[in-house]
């Protein structure tokens, strides 16, 4: 690249409330008009650093050394007032969350004319007309109606389609995104992946991409910094990261991220599961055309939303079978009603061959001793005023298997089976981290001897070195243990690692079942097709999503024509959805 | 990065909550002027130069001086000594309206969890119909029926306040309720009241203790609001919302009659709302500092 | 929206149904004849008296049927006559309704207009010295005692400097009497308010407006203060039920003659027909005023108003 950086980070610094070193000397520079992607798990410093840029830190956290030139400032000395002109003209910004970025008591209008009104001096009314210009351009229909609109009113996509129309009205020369797709579905991601490189393919727009996904950063990234606890392990073109890693810590996050495209290493526990599928015995769970339904609105307009709609599925012994599928989509309906947590409308659910539903009392209660589940989050998952002991300990002697000391015993064993120190079972859920308390819930599943393991995206909230733990682990335990387990998932490449068939549920049916290596590379049905194709793959040569000239520009092309037709024509869900009616 | 690093790496233990507590400003406050309270309550009888309804310890309404602190009221007593004596009523009013209303609306907050279905409801509705009569209502028809006495105005206070504790017990359980622990034990074999008392009751708790504590406020000053009116404490007790509805007649002779039992309630009040205040600061990490 | 107010509805109509059952009750209750209680200070009342009395109340009859004749009468606006005096109860109480209202809505404006610019000045000041010294004093405003307040405020106003007038019924008796209701409610309002705004400020959506590029005062205004005064809205209701409470002990302390001081001679009179009366009057003006301050919710969040 010729000519200046148009940021040139250097040696940032900055300190938390007690002085503890949050990020310490980062630096990095943007060109005009290339993707720069900060990588980094949780505590790595990567949001902070991207808020020091527009001087919005959280209160009581200070930058304590560096300078981030730009445009012939240091954005670092400048004071608010200043730096009032730089936000929103300059540099635009566009946040993880859509649902809670975009105030709920103002309408869309409002919210995009104000930023032109303050930086150009506009009037209401061309202010008005930019602001629509700016939301057609994002591929928004109705862009006028939409004005009058307010976010609640917008599904997750559309808002942040809204938030990214708001950071490019003023065609700023640096977009900060940070972690602009992670609250959305994997096929809204990759439309808002897509409209990033049109926004900077049409304005040469400097994007500072802000992500702890390697698939993101491979699908966009022209070069990438790596951060970790603060400080920079690694920058370089996005290729050299993925071919060339020179940290270990590089390393490390690449060899745990889960390849959804190439089948290479089936689970060590695939061959026991072929085993018993042929053997004729009864599946450990059979689903027989479950359906369920909620009565969703009004006293006089009742309307039936059907969450599970004729369902039908097996599981034998040792298999895992993975429920697939986005927000809305019934998966996690489904994995409750097995669970008896969901009653059911019409079908049957058969555990061992014995119905759910027409068993009661102790004979369901022995029944129940065989479902067990571990939750998608594991801060919400283990009872806050219970030690971690008594929380494995409690369905033991529930279900009268062991009491007292030898329920403790059996407690103290299963930590250690599950690879945390015995003396684990006297501390509190807060004392531990999010891996070790999703260990304790595995302990706390197994213990009783379950026949089934219902995992409802048991991984999706931890970071991904400690995602391979966790999912390893299970799929140790299912192996030793023969589990049957239904793995509710919207994360494919996690799906290719521990799961042996998959059924990809839409809309409360299941459109599409089979082995996970038959459904994944050669998927059938068209939805199922759409899905693959949208997850991002940790591989910077098949990127689809970067603008510019190093990769071919094959890209762009077909981004703009996909979200064209994805953004105007068809929004997922439609009748869900306020903004159609 | 192995397992190892991961299962070492655990967030680091917090500061015992008392300490939290006393650290704060108005926890350290609020706990000052309880102990006073409370030092008041135990040992007053015997510090106090006369006993609180002895006539004409002075001279009828004295200035305040070193013979008599807070001066004498129109029958000669002893002001400094009623105000001392009036701490032990205070406080036992404030406990005893609180207790009542607490553990009642405990109770049915939990009945109304562990009954699901259009039973909870309706007792639920009930509640929030009760809730918007206000207190003020509810306590002053219970002391229009029962009569007025510094008992009757207690057990109205407490009475009137049960929709309040069983509202938020019941809003904090149902929040507990649907967080997935609960939805764990329940797929641990965990039965309804397994679930209430060994989940629901510890994790409602720490709130529960938070808004009780801000609770003895709210019951001292209705208890003391009905007192001023008459319809609580009769003389010659010396309880303060009584001895200030008597101070009012000589409000431009003996103004400092009015002072020092008003200041006595609002700083009890006081005390308890910054105990509180510092109490849920102290529970709640995510509230710290605000 | 139709929910939320279908849903404010039903709640304030069966409040009045419930309060009607509660003040038929209500004599049952006390312990004793009520009949015999209500005449004891009277000299004179013979046995046939209190016969006489008792039919009239429908106290001979089952109480089914005193329910009945209860809600019967009610609707023809008869809620009975006084013990004290013989006069119609429910003309009595309506004649001095207004004056309670008007009362307690003096204090809402100033709870809310102290409340809100206090809370807006502390939370956009925050850990000033400004924001320190209002929150401390809205601390003391909460613990002061409200008919304590309300003496001070006479002896200092209404003796000693001699600006206002210390009791009666007029535009200047009001204002002692509102600032005494008020400003405790003010407190309360100041530290929701900040509190809310606090919690705003925290928003990812604060500091998107940040972000954006607005100056300061639109994004405390805008982003902050609007969707802070949700929650405040939310108490409103329940806030001026307060205040119509308060109102009962403040008009005793100023003379000011509302119901609330009919009611208090009345509990002493144990005048129960006009106690009854009381009870329902007042649980109607808390249900029908809650339900339109609610419906001030819906300008302020239009969540609350989807379909």
């Amino acid at each position: 690249m010729s000519g200046a950086p148009l940021l040139a980070l250097d040696g940032l610094s900055i300190a938390g409330g007690h002085g503890q070193i949050l990020v310490e000397d980062v630096g990095f520079a943007i060109n005009p008009g290339e993707t720069l992607a900060v990588v980094g798990e949780s505590g790595s410093g990567k949001t902070l650093t991207a808020l020091s840029l527009l001087g919005l830190l959280p209160e009581r956290l200070r930058v304590t050394g560096g300078a981030a030139r730009f445009g012939g400032q240091d954005l670092l000395r400048l004071d608010d007032s200043a730096l009032q002109h730089v936000r929103g003209a300059a540099i635009g910004m566009v946040f993880q969350e859509p649902m809670s970025a975009l105030n709920p008591v103002v309408t869309i209008g409002t919210q995009m004319t104000e930023a032109l009104r303050i930086h150009r001096g506009l009037g209401r009314a061309a202010a008005a007309a930019a602001a629509i210009r700016a939301l057609d351009l994002v591929h928004l229909r109705d862009p006028a109606g939409l004005m009058r609109r307010y976010p609640h009113q917008l599904s997750g996509g559309m808002r942040q389609r809204v938030m990214i129309a708001g950071a490019m009205v003023l065609e700023p020369a640096l977009l900060i995104a940070d972690e602009p797709t992670t609250a959305l579905d994997v096929t809204v991601q990759m439309q808002i992946l897509r409209l990033l490189a049109e926004m900077k393919a049409r304005f040469g727009t400097a994007i500072l991409l802000i992500t702890h996904d390697m698939g993101v950063v491979a699908e966009c990234a022209d070069r990438v910094v790596v951060l970790r606890q603060g400080r920079m392990q690694e920058t370089g073109p996005v290729g050299a990261i993925f071919h060339a890693p020179r940290a270990a810590y590089t390393r490390t996050l690449l060899a745990a991220v889960p390849r959804p495209d190439a089948g290479t290493t089936p689970p060590a526990v695939r061959s026991a599961a072929a085993g018993a599928a042929g053997t004729g015995t009864p599946p450990v769970l059979a689903i027989e055309r479950v359906s369920r339904s909620f009565r969703a609105g009004g006293l006089f307009r009742r309307k039936h939303h059907v969450a599970v709609d004729g369902v039908s599925l097996a599981i034998a012994a040792g298999e895992t079978l993975a429920l697939v599928g986005e927000s809305g989509s019934g998966k996690t309906t489904l994995g409750r009603a097995v669970l008896g947590l969901e009653e059911i409308d019409a079908g049957r659910i058969l555990l061992d061959g014995t119905d759910l539903r027409t068993t009661r009392g102790a004979a369901r209660q022995a029944l129940r001793r065989h479902v067990q589940i571990v939750f998608q989050d594991p801060y919400a998952s283990l009872d806050p005023r219970m030690k971690v002991g008594d929380a494995i300990a409690e369905p033991l002697t529930l279900l009268g298997l062991l009491r007292g000391a030898a329920a403790r015993a059996r407690a103290r064993a299963l930590l250690q089976e599950v690879g945390l120190p015995a003396d684990f079972a006297d501390r509190y859920p807060h004392q531990l981290s999010g891996g070790q308390r999703q260990r304790v819930a595995i302990a706390r599943a197994i213990g009783i001897g379950p026949r089934l393991l219902v995992a409802d995206e048991p991984t999706s909230s931890l970071d991904v070195s400690v995602q391979a733990h966790v999912l390893d682990l299970m799929a140790t335990l299912q192996a030793r243990l023969g589990l049957a387990c239904l793995f509710i998932s919207h994360d494919l490449a996690i799906v290719r690692r521990v799961a042996h068939r998959v059924a990809v549920m839409r809309a409360g049916r299941v459109v599409e079942t089979g082995p996970v290596d038959a459904v994944l590379d050669r998927p059938q049905d068209p939805y199922t097709r759409a899905l693959i194709a949208a997850v991002p793959v940790p591989d910077p040569n098949r990127a689809r999503c970067r603008a510019g000239g190093l990769v071919a520009p094959t890209g762009i092309d077909r981004g703009v024509a996909d979200a064209a037709g994805t953004g105007r024509g068809v929004v997922p869900c439609g009748a869900a959805d306020p903004a159609v009616r | 990065m192995s397992a190892a690093v991961e299962i070492v790496a655990a967030p680091p233990r917090e500061a015992p909550w008392i300490a939290r507590l006393l650290r704060a400003p108005g926890g350290a406050i609020g706990a000052a002027l309880i102990l006073l309270l409370l030092f008041s309550a135990l040992f007053g009888d015997a510090l106090v130069p006369y006993s609180p309804t002895r006539m004409a310890a002075g001279r009828p309404l004295l200035a305040p001086s070193l013979a008599h602190l807070f001066g004498t009221d129109e029958f000669g007593r002893d002001e400094f000594s009623r105000v001392l004596a009036g701490a032990r009523l205070t406080l036992m009013v404030g406990l005893v309206a609180v207790g009542l209303s607490f553990s009642a609306g405990l109770i049915v907050a939990m009945l109304a969890v562990l009954a699901r279905g259009w039973r909870g409801a309706a007792v639920m509705r009930l509640m929030d119909v009760l809730f918007s009569f206000t207190d003020t209502l509810i306590a002053l028809a219970c002391v229009a029926v029962l009569g007025a006495s510094l008992q009757n105005a207690v057990l109205a206070v407490g009475i009137a306040a049960i929709p309040f504790y069983a509202r938020t017990a019941h809003a904090a359980a149902l929040v507990e309720r649907g967080k997935p622990y609960c939805e764990a034990a329940a797929v641990a074999g965990a039965g309804p009241l397994r679930l209430a008392l060994r989940h629901l009751l510890p994790n409602i708790m720490p709130v529960m203790i938070v808004v009780a504590t801000m609770g003895v406020s709210t019951a001292i000053l209705a208890t003391a609001a009905l007192s001023f009116l008459g319809l609580g404490a009769q003389p010659p007790m010396p309880e303060w919302g009584l001895m200030l509805a008597g101070a009012r007649s000589y409000m431009e002779r003996a103004p400092w009659l009015m002072l020092f039992p008003g200041l006595a309630i609002a700083l009890t009040v006081l005390g308890f709302n910054l105990l509180g205040d510092a109490l849920r600061d102290a529970i709640d990490p995510g509230r710290r500092g605000r | 929206m139709g929910r939320f107010i279908a849903r404010r509805l039903g709640l304030g109509l069966l409040t009045i149904f419930v309060t009607t059952i509660a003040v038929t009750l209500l004599i049952h209750i006390v312990p004793g004849d009520p009949v015999r209680i209500m005449y004891a200070q009277s000299q004179g009342t013979t046995d046939a008296d209190i016969a006489a009395i008792r039919h009239r109340l429908g106290l001979d009859r089952g109480v089914f049927v005193q329910y009945g004749l209860f809600v019967g009468r009610l609707a023809q606006g008869d809620l009975g006559r006084t013990v004290r005096g013989d006069q119609p109860v429910l003309p009595l109480i309506l004649d001095r309704l207004p004056n309670t209202l008007l009362l307690a809505a003096a204090a809402m404006v100033i709870a809310l207009v102290l409340g809100i610019g206090a809370g807006f000045v502390s939370a956009w000041r925050e850990g000033s010295l400004v924001d320190t010294g209002l929150m401390t004093t809205a601390i003391g405003g909460v613990a002061i005692p409200q008919f304590w307040l309300g003496l001070m405020l006479m002896l200092v106003f209404g003796v000693r400097l001699a600006w206002l007038p210390v009791g009666g019924t007029g535009l200047p008796n009001l204002v002692l009497p509102a600032l005494t209701l008020g400003l405790g409610n003010a407190a309360i309002v100041a530290r929701m308010c900040r509190a809310a705004m606090l919690d705003t400020m925290r928003q990812e959506f604060a500091r998107a407006a940040r972000a954006r590029g607005l100056p300061k005062f639109l994004v405390m205004t805008r982003h902050v203060l609007r969707p802070g005064l949700v929650p405040v809205a939310t108490m409103m209701g329940m806030q001026f039920a307060y205040m119509m409470g308060g109102a009962i002990v403040v008009e005793n302390i100023f003379s000011w003659n509302g119901i609330g001081r009919l009611a208090i001679s009345a509990i002493f009179e144990r005048d129960y027909p006009l106690i009854q009366g009381f009870i329902l009057v007042f649980a109607t003006s808390v249900v029908v005023v809650s339900l339109l301050i609610d419906l001030l919710q819906l300008a302020l969040d239009p969540r609350l108003r989807r379909q």
